[in-house]
């Protein structure tokens, strides 16, 4: 049976979280926490209940699943201090762990995030040695020449495609006619850090052992699937690296199906991890 | 802000107690009843900040998920409008035994406002309507223009298209049961919420309102309706997964209930 608890935690603000947990499946170290982290700007229900459909889905296979809001986003009170925003995001991941740990006495964690949630997930799986493992929606991608060929290949004798791009310039070119008055950008939007430093980082993470499961939509920085191992070929991933490429799904899978398929290769990826072993 | 699970064990709906923020509490409790999928998604910030600015303004407040939709219970297929009408009463009991007080206002945003004046037994003192649906199926249908637009653009992008399915609406199952009980609402012949005070507020106009004004007259009812130059755009594809920022309106609720 999945029980469900809200909770507020945090030091110096109040966040808050919900904790699904399953009464037929008894706590152990070996088997992780889930934390997913906001996409966007989205509480943590995240897009289309995505979080609430996850959550239910993976603690029904044994694993607790926290879905909280980082701070200013949801339900979760905005930090009123100097530090920057990842700093912030950081420090507000870690206090979720330090709650959790402190309840279940769990210090075993496998983050997962879409977009900014899927960013959040990378830095956070670099600076805290709790984490085991991370699922990367959308996460980061370099462009390869497999990418622009894809991408550019078929379009240069096409005129439609030429048509396109004509009109998308001269729509840059004109003013925004419906300005939004959302400022919270550093919350939307997320920058691709400098790939040496991402090829760095993965190494350092692959050293340690954590289990890595890219997945990409076609709608965002990745074409093929085998776009991410070919941007990082000089590293050696051994058995941690999976990765999913689903070309017809939108970056938010609005479309149940999508979204079905992309939860149940989460959740089998979950079980050959941590369960079959 | 206190989230709390409540109703029952088994199926339980997902609560955001706001107590009030002022040395005296005001009379009266605010329940805010929120849209339904994708409107939901886009209006939980408005939400939270409107139970913000009321309890700072003295006010009781209790947000909610309705079974199936947000943190409560249950599969995202499985409500109706049955089963709403429920919460909404579970909701307001939980909230006045939670504040002490007795007496209760409702801010109901589209179909939140919708759902709010069909339940039956709500005994409400104020009563919100924040842009509301008057008509289930002409809701439905507008979701579904919405949604067949957005396949359009999707299947652009696919080897296989999508099919147009009627049991799925902008991400969000809608099975025949949950479309059915939707349908059936209609403000103008369904109206029985008993509120001694009703305000609608709205972003665009309401063709409704001469007939609804006409009504809570020959009801005795005091009813103010306004629009107010705010953001809704609900119509607008563009606008589905925007971040929902009113200002304006917010205020102009705030002021309602505490009389300014």
């Amino acid at each position: 049976m999945l029980i469900e608890n809200a909770y507020t935690f945090g030091s110096s603000v109040q966040l808050v979280g919900i904790l699904t947990d399953s009464t037929s499946h008894p706590s152990s170290n070996d088997i992780p926490i889930v934390l997913l982290l906001n996409a966007g700007l989205k509480h943590r229900v995240g897009p289309f209940r995505l979080h609430v459909d996850l959550a239910r889905e993976l603690s029904g296979l044994g694993f607790p699943v926290f879905r909280f809001d980082l701070s200013g986003i949801g339900d979760s009170n905005r930090h009123k201090d100097t530090r920057s925003r990842e700093e912030q995001v950081l420090s507000d991941i870690q206090e979720a762990m330090d709650f959790l740990s402190s309840r279940k006495g769990i210090h075993n964690f496998v983050v997962m995030g879409l977009c900014t949630g899927a960013d959040n997930a990378h830095k956070i799986s670099v600076r805290d040695k709790r984490i085991s493992g991370a699922v990367f929606l959308d996460g980061y991608c370099y462009p390869t020449a497999g990418f622009y060929l894809r991408r550019y290949g078929t379009k240069l004798f096409n005129p439609a495609a030429w048509w396109r791009f004509i009109k998308k310039m001269f729509i840059k070119l004109t003013p925004d006619s419906y300005a939004t008055n959302d400022n919270r950008e550093e919350n939307y939007f997320w920058t691709l850090p400098p790939k040496q430093k991402t090829e760095t980082e993965l190494k350092l993470l692959v050293a340690r052992g954590v289990n890595l499961l890219y997945v990409f939509s076609g709608w965002f920085i990745s074409n093929y699937k085998e776009q991410f191992a070919t941007a990082f070929k000089s590293v050696d991933f051994g058995n941690q690296l999976q990765v999913e490429y689903f070309r017809e799904c939108e970056h938010l899978y609005p479309v149940i199906a999508d979204r079905k398929k992309m939860i149940g290769r989460i959740s089998d990826w979950m079980k050959a991890k941590y369960l079959d072993t | 802000m206190n989230p709390f699970y409540f109703g029952s064990s088994k199926e339980p709906l997902f609560g955001a107690y706001h107590p009030p923020m002022t040395q005296r509490a005001r009379d009266s409790a605010v329940l805010l009843c929120p849209p339904l999928a994708q409107e939901y998604m886009r209006t939980h910030w408005s939400l939270r900040r409107l139970a913000d600015m009321l309890s700072r303004a003295g006010f009781h407040v209790l947000r909610f998920d309705y079974f199936g939709t947000g943190d409560s219970a249950g599969k995202s297929s499985d409500g109706t409008v049955a089963r709403w009408h429920n919460d909404i009463r579970s909701a307001a009991n939980e909230l006045l035994e939670l504040s002490g007080r007795r007496f209760l206002s409702v801010v109901g945003l589209r179909a939140g406002a919708a759902l709010a004046a069909t339940t039956e037994g709500l005994d409400t003192f104020d009563f919100i309507l924040w842009d509301p649906i008057i008509s289930g199926q002409s809701y439905i249908k507008e979701l579904r223009r919405i949604h067949d637009s957005q396949l359009e653009t999707y299947n652009r992008m696919r080897h296989q298209p999508i099919l147009k399915t009627s049991n799925e609406l902008l991400g969000f199952p809608f099975p025949p049961a949950m479309q059915d009980s939707i349908e059936q609402i209609d403000l103008l012949s369904g109206f029985i919420n008993n509120a001694k005070n009703i305000f609608i507020f709205s972003s665009g106009k309401i063709e409704e309102l001469p007939q609804l004004q006409k009504m809570f007259q020959m009801r005795g009812v005091t009813f103010v309706g306004k629009t107010v130059d705010d953001v809704g755009d609900w119509d607008k594809p563009s606008r589905l997964y925007d971040a929902f920022l009113p200002n304006a309106i917010l205020t102009t609720i705030v002021n309602a209930l505490v009389r300014k």
